[in-house]
């Protein structure tokens, strides 16, 4: 009876105990927290009366270059200046289930917002969010309209039943963005095509993601295709669809990419969009056929790459790297978080008429194509290499100049401006 | 006084339940108990309590699964398609409990007849059931399968339903477990197999149908799961084995079976872990600090419950 009776309060209060050890989310909420009650008392002097908000984000990680440049945008800028705290949970790329009790736990954690970087289960999702008054974000895709369907699960299975889908128009739902431009990527892949062809290349393929993930993926290709095609370079097609892209599956993209270019071994650029840089340009380097001086001319493949990450730097210097670049994090996270901390105290841009509010802002994808690019780029679209946020893509101030909850216009369209500028427009604003 | 220590244990377990809500609630504030997170506990424990008291049946005969995460991911695929092709929720629900059966039969059979380590025929049936859901899944559009034209929202959204479903489960197969020769045969062959036969057990019999019994409530899990995400995709379920035998071991059950096996265990372990996971999680514990937790839980109470046991155990 005894070992039964040290059981049960074993299971009752281990938690307990291990918390002073394993402690609370750890060092960075209870700075979060504590920078909070700084700003609280900063906003004071400024005689606003912004109420402390909590934000919650979801990533598949917070290892690679999104995931890194959001805490720190989060954690080391905005909790420092709005009296805000973030709460992250990580569900594993897709993974509904796991998307879904992230969401759970963040509700449970008393969050007033949650921003999440899936644009899967929306509508599973906007339940939990509206039964329990927490706004909801997608912040690396488009919010679309799919209310008052026929019940049915949609082409990409995000919205679900009728009565999910009709939670679209829920006060609580603050959309998307367009990560890609408002044409869904023809313009850039036009952009991504004609580095492609400046740069000489004759026989060109392009892998992406399954379109039901990544539908942009599509019209980026489309402008890609166009301008080879008009250039006169040969398409490395996809077999099966006698087009572009060839598919990657999710958690294959390293042997897909291989499959792919062993059919074309005459290949001499390949458009990675499937992570190019994280994953892409890996696999061809693994078998061979990555161009690079360190290949001593073994490899015949250059790279074009949506992807940023540390080793862009070296492949573009040696001229693996055609053109490179990323969605702007720092505009997805302010555009979302704007609307988030203005409608938790009690300014929401959809339900004011005069805002102009849309469902989706453009967000910038800033490219690079040479080192001066590449400069401007880390000093004005990254975080983490600038380590200087005065001259990140929207800094406070200029969020505030929107927030109603600090006498800033509440305009939704002055926001959009604020994060659909280009690096060009954002070097002039600094 | 000899009634009180008879009931002694079993009070024990409530209070550690009540217990550990009311640290977590002070702790939260009582945020542990708002109307959100209450419903949410709610979701979360009905498939979680519904197959541990199924597995208690398994577990009592000295049984092992850790195939219920895979089943359930198989028994909703079965209920996702029968449910769009027929637009018949019971039909969903029928052939969820019958897939999940066949799953369960199988290996009991192949248990028995081979005279494997049921462990190691879980292990089987785990890796065969998850194949083939990934490789369907896989093979369609979106790699999932929505519901289409069902309304699951009784299984999703109604609490009351929920609660109802975990309290006639309870009491059906409680009765059953207590005071039935199926019940009573499963503990004696947990305490000592051989024994059991040799007193009129019909041990390949009572096993299989434990098994089944585990099947018609994983089965049912299942739709649960299945309701909670409208879909079905190949990491649906995922870990859903292990926290059973958390909630199992978290309610004091004994997972070499025998006579001291309670199926209360079973529904007090789901209940004390679904709030021990919500008030971790709502003190603002970091995710992979909660999934530490439960392992170092599980190793503690498995050790403590060893000991038990290895005190108590009748010789074999």
């Amino acid at each position: 009876m005894k070992k039964q009776i040290i059981t049960t309060m074993l299971a009752s209060s281990l938690a307990i105990g291990l918390l002073a050890g394993c402690g609370t989310s750890g060092a960075s909420n209870n700075e979060s927290s504590n920078t909070s009650s700084t700003a609280t008392s900063e906003s004071e002097e400024e005689n606003v009366a912004a109420e402390a908000v909590k934000v919650g984000v979801i990533l598949y990680n917070y290892t690679d270059i999104q995931g890194k440049e959001i805490k720190n945008y989060c954690d080391n800028y905005l909790a420092k200046e709005f009296p805000v705290t973030f709460e992250y949970q990580t569900a594993a790329s897709g993974d509904n289930e796991a998307h879904l009790q992230a969401v759970d736990s963040l509700i449970s954690t008393g969050c007033d917002a949650i921003m999440s970087g899936y644009d899967t289960v929306i509508g599973e999702s906007m339940e939990k969010c509206d039964s329990a008054g927490v706004y909801y974000g997608i912040l690396f895709g488009e919010a679309k309209d799919e209310a008052d369907q026929d019940g049915l699960y949609n082409e990409y299975g995000n919205w679900g039943t009728t009565a999910q889908s009709n939670l679209y128009y829920s006060d609580y739902f603050l959309g998307g963005s367009y990560q890609f431009g408002e044409d869904h990527g023809v313009a850039l892949g036009q952009k991504y095509g004609q580095a492609v062809v400046d740069a000489g290349m004759k026989k060109v393929g392009a892998i992406s993601f399954p379109s039901y993930a990544f539908s942009d993926g599509l019209s980026i290709c489309e402008g890609f295709t166009e301008v080879l095609t008009a250039n006169g370079v040969e398409i490395c097609v996809n077999e099966d669809t006698n087009a572009l892209p060839a598919e990657a599956g999710f958690m294959s993209v390293g042997d897909d990419t291989k499959t792919y270019i062993a059919k074309y071994t005459d290949m001499d650029c390949l458009f990675g969009m499937s992570s190019g840089m994280d994953m892409v340009l890996p696999a061809v380097n693994e078998v061979g056929r990555l161009w690079s001086e360190a290949n001593a001319g073994e490899g015949t493949i250059k790279m074009a790459t949506l992807g940023y990450n540390e080793s862009s730097d070296k492949y573009l210097e040696d001229g693996t790297l055609l053109i490179g670049g990323t969605n702007n994090y720092v505009e997805s996270v302010a555009y979302l978080f704007t609307m988030m901390f203005d409608a938790a105290n009690g300014n929401n841009m959809k339900t004011d008429d005069a805002s102009g509010f849309e469902y989706n802002a453009t967000i910038g994808y800033p490219t690079f194509t040479n080192a001066d690019e590449l400069n401007d780029f880390k000093k004005y679209v990254l975080t983490t290499t600038a380590d200087d946020f005065s001259t990140c893509s929207v800094t406070a101030d200029e969020m505030k100049s929107v927030m109603k909850a600090y006498d800033g216009t509440g305009s939704w369209s002055d926001l959009n401006g604020l994060v659909s500028r280009d690096v060009e427009a954002v070097k002039g604003a600094r | 006084m000899k009634k009180i220590k008879e009931y002694q244990s079993e009070l024990v377990k409530w209070i550690g339940l009540v217990l550990v809500t009311l640290v977590f609630g002070f702790w939260s504030d009582w945020n542990l108990l708002s109307a959100y997170n209450l419903n949410s506990m709610i979701e979360t424990a009905t498939p979680l309590a519904i197959a541990c008291i199924g597995m208690a049946f398994v577990f009592a005969h000295g049984g092992m699964d850790i195939s219920s995460g895979a089943v359930v991911a198989l028994a909703a695929l079965g209920a996702v398609v029968i449910m769009n092709g027929t637009g018949s929720i019971v039909l969903g629900v029928i052939f969820a409990m019958a897939s999940s059966m066949v799953c369960y039969f199988v290996n009991v059979i192949v248990t028995n007849k081979f005279g494997l380590m049921s462990t190691i025929t879980s292990l089987a049936i785990m890796f065969s059931a998850r194949g083939l859901v990934t490789y369907i899944c896989q093979n369609t559009p979106n790699e999932s399968i929505s519901i289409a034209n069902v309304d699951v929202t009784m299984f999703k959204r109604n609490h009351i339903f929920m609660v109802l479903m975990i309290a006639v489960v309870m009491i059906a197969l409680g009765i059953i477990f207590n005071y039935t020769a199926l019940g009573k045969g499963a503990r004696a062959i947990g305490d000592n197999e051989k024994s059991a036969g040799q007193n009129g057990v019909a041990i390949d019999q009572t096993k299989i149908l434990c098994y089944l019994i585990a099947g018609i409530c994983v089965g049912i899990a299942a739709v649960f799961k299945l309701s909670s995400t409208g879909m079905v995709q190949s990491s649906t379920g995922n870990g859903f084995e292990m926290d059973i035998l958390v909630c199992l071991v978290l309610g004091g059950m004994s997972l070499s079976g025998g006579m001291g096996t309670k199926i209360s265990s079973a529904l007090v372990g789901s209940l004390t872990y679904v709030i021990l996971m919500k008030g971790l999680t709502i003190i603002g514990m970091n995710p992979n600090t909660v999934i530490l937790v439960k392992a170092i839980v599980f190793l503690i109470i498995i050790y403590i419950t060893t000991q038990r046991t290895n005190l108590k155990t009748l010789p074999r």
